[in-house]
Order: C-alpha cells, then structure tokens, then sequence
C-alpha cells in the first residue's frame, strides 16, 4: 500500500468533501443573497449619498413591497438584479432593444431642461413564498436631472406582475393613452425600528407606505404617472418638489417621441 | 484563472450583478465545501457561503487585480467562518456537529465502494478506518490549524497563499501545517499503513 500522506490526506479531504452539497437549491441561494444585497445597499448608499437612499429605497418598495399589489396572488416578492450603468440614452435604448427585444421610448431629455444622466437595465425575478421564481422579465430604468431628480421605467406588461392598487389617481387620456398619476406617502424606517399607532393606523387606511431598510426615519412623498403603450407598461416618478403636473408634462413628451 | 473568468471578474468589478451571478454559479459549491470543512455544520456554512457573496459585490471596489479574486473570495469566506467559530466558541456552543459523524457511514461506503476494484477486503476496510482516524483528528485540530489544512490540500496553495488568505506570517503557516501534519503522520504510522511520505516544500522543524 504505497500511499504518501500527502496523498492520502488531500485524497481524503476531496472525497469528504466531494460528497457534500448545500440543503438550498444553488438558484435559491442567488435569490436570498440578492435580497441581502438589496437591503444593505440602502445603507451603503445611504453612507455615500444622502440622496440616493431615497431612490434605492423605492426600488426596493417596488420590487418588496408590492405583495399585496400582486394581481395573480402568488407572486411575494420581487427580486432585481442590475447590469452596470450606461451613461448614454442611446445606449440604452440599444440595450433595451437587445434585451427586451421590443425598443421602450427613452428621451435624450425634456423640455423643462431635464437630461438623461444615468440607466441600467434591471432584471427582475418574482418569487412565490418559498422563493421559487414564478417570472422574470427586463425592465429598464433611466434617471434624468441633477442627482437623479426623475426616474423613468420601463417594461413588457406582464399580467402576473400588473398592480392593482387600491390608491385613488388622477386619471387622463392623452393620445387615446390613459395616464394615471398619484400621490402617495413613505415612510422610511430603520430596520427595527417600529412604526407609531398613529402611522400604524394611517398605512391601515391606504394613506401611509411604511417601508423598512433605510438609515433614518423619512417621510417622502412619492409622485407618479404610469401608462401603457404598445405593450410596454411605463412609470415616471420622483421624490424630489415637483408637482405631479410636471410628471404628467414630462409622460406626455415620451408619448409623443416617435 | 483564464481569460473568461477574468473577463466575467472584469464585469463583476464594475457593477455588472449578472457576472456576480455567474461567478456565484461556478464557485458557489466549492466554497460551500470549504465552510463545512472549517465548521463542520451544514447551517452555519449555508450562512458562511451567503456572507461571503454578499460581502463579496458590497465591497468588490476593494479587489484591485481581477487575478486575485479566488484568494480574495477565500480571505472573506475564512475570515466569516473564523469569526462565526469565534462567536459561538464565546457562547460556548459545539461546532462539528459531526461533519463527520453525520456523513461517515455513507463516506465510509462511498470509499469502500470505490477501492474495492482494485483492493482485498482487508485493505479496504483499513484504509476506512485510517479515514475515520483522520477524520476524528481534523475534528480535534483547532479551526486555523483545520483551515491551514483545508487551504493547503484542498485549494492547493502555496504557504505564501495561504498567509496571504488566513492574514498571518508565512512562518506560522508552515509551523501550523507541520502540527497538523505530525499529528495526522502520528495516527497513521500508529496505523502502519504509510510507507512513505513526500513533501511538498514545507519546513519541517
């Protein structure tokens, strides 16, 4: 038996070893270790950028906090995972058209002076309960002004993931398009930290979106239009002062590029 | 590393979470492997294995040279295990729930299995006990003695590597590879199986 102990050792080690796999399906793993980074990337924002943290925390209410909003009932979670930043609108129009296989409207900039600055495109998973992923589709997202003022989204409808909010819009139709805009109230939490009765009984009633994850208690007011064209659901919001009739100015230019 | 992983880190560094993801892919069972190893429990390298890869895209701006990404992704998988061994040795819970204990019947199994081709019965099962003998001493070494072990055999690096990756001096590396090793050169020649043994540049002494 003429074996080294050398040999026998890393023989033994890569048999031992050989033999085991993790009990979570590897995929399932990726989706909990997305979900970490999603939650801890609001404080490491948060750290570099005051901001930012405003604008990671709604994608992070978007993409966590819609399981009520979710028409099929399965879906209880979403996932995002993004693909680096481009800083050209054009690019990612190119991206878009690559990826999604269908080209969203994405302006170089709006009449009110405001110019695209940064965009990714995001890939979503939606996750039942146990994490299985139930669908996965592209959306895109593109910032526009001075620190990332505006944010418009793009994506393929998907009927699994078309919310049914219960919030009361404004509703108008522009180019046979029904635009819809809404106001709605955020309050940011740090993880732990408890909301009051008073803020507890506010998110009962619809008024108040209370969401977890960010570095300080903040109140936001969240502005929206969203819209359908062409099979493509859009959205436009911000966090920043600017009424909702400037969004809605702001959808009505995207509506007319061609 | 070649050019494709290289390229894939490339992406990963600058933000792109789909080359984190296909990193994740080819590395994820490895390193999950590497934290059973160290900790002996299933849960705990689950949790290990999750850090590792969320510490790993939080803090990528800190890997200067794409070429050493395995041996920086092993600095924060032994870093995590060491500190969560820590954690529960100050709590005074058990690790190596019994890596060994739970698996050896079928590792056992598997090694008789797959000797049996070429060997006597008597053989066999000598070489499945010396496993269990290892087995039972690599359970007994300190979890830095374990680790020098683990990154020694099975990542083969070098004893520079593995300073590099545990963050000690080279000379305590060597000195903690020779005391495992004598240890386990102990319960083999106790064993009488050995009739030899190669080095592999490591300092005796």
């Amino acid at each position: 038996m003429a074996r080294t102990l050398e040999e026998q050792l890393k023989r033994f080690i890569n048999t031992e070893l050989d033999s085991i796999t993790p009990d979570m399906d590897e995929e399932r793993r990726l989706l909990e270790i997305h979900k970490e980074l999603n939650k801890r990337s609001d404080f490491m924002k948060f750290r570099k950028n005051k901001f930012a943290v405003a604008l990671t925390s709604i994608m992070v209410i978007m993409l966590f906090g819609t399981v009520t909003a979710v028409a099929a009932g399965k879906i209880t979670g979403y996932i995002s995972t993004s693909d680096e930043k481009t800083h050209s609108a054009a690019e990612l129009r190119e991206l878009s058209k690559t990826k999604m296989q269908t080209s969203p409207k994405i302006p170089d900039n709006f009449s009110n002076g405001m110019t695209f600055v940064n965009g990714y495109i995001s890939e979503v998973k939606g996750v039942d309960d146990d994490n299985n992923q139930v669908i996965t589709y592209s959306e895109v997202y593109a910032n526009y002004g001075g620190n990332q003022q505006v944010t418009l989204t793009s994506n393929v409808h998907q009927d699994m993931a078309s919310e049914d909010s219960d919030l009361p819009g404004q509703n108008e139709v522009y180019q046979d398009i029904k635009l819809t805009a809404k106001e709605e109230l955020y309050l940011f939490l740090p993880e732990g930290k408890e909301p009051t009765e008073e803020d507890k009984k506010l998110e009962e009633e619809g008024k108040l979106t209370i969401s977890y994850g960010s570095g300080q208690e903040e109140r936001k007011l969240f502005r929206s239009v969203s819209w359908s064209e062409n099979g493509i659901d859009y959205l436009i919001f911000t966090f920043a002062d600017k009424e909702l009739n400037s969004l809605t100015s702001m959808a009505k230019e995207v509506i007319d590029m061609k | 590393m070649n050019e494709e992983k290289k390229a894939l880190v490339e992406l990963m560094l600058g933000g792109s979470e789909a080359a984190f993801d296909e990193l994740y892919r080819s590395s994820s069972k490895k390193l999950y492997r590497m934290a059973y190893f160290i900790t002996g429990n299933r849960s705990d390298s689950e949790d290990i294995l999750q850090e590792t890869f969320v510490k790993c895209f939080l803090h990528r701006d800190k890997l200067r040279e794409p070429e050493r990404f395995e041996s920086w992704l092993y600095q924060i998988l032994v870093r995590t295990a060491w500190r969560m061994e820590k954690r529960k040795k100050s709590r005074s819970e058990l690790s190596f729930e019994g890596i060994l204990d739970q698996e050896e019947d079928h590792v056992r199994a598997d090694w008789i299995e797959e000797d049996e081709r070429g060997k006597g019965p008597l053989v066999v099962i000598l070489e499945a006990e010396t496993a269990g003998q290892i087995r039972e001493a690599l359970r007994k070494l300190d979890v830095k003695y374990r680790t020098v072990i683990l990154l020694y055999y099975y990542n083969e690096l070098s004893t520079k590597e593995i300073a590099r990756v545990t963050g000690t001096m080279e000379g305590t590396v060597k000195s903690r590879l020779f005391k495992a090793r004598k240890l386990l050169k102990g319960i083999l020649e106790a064993e009488d199986i050995m009739e030899g043994e190669q080095e592999r540049g490591i300092c005796h002494g």
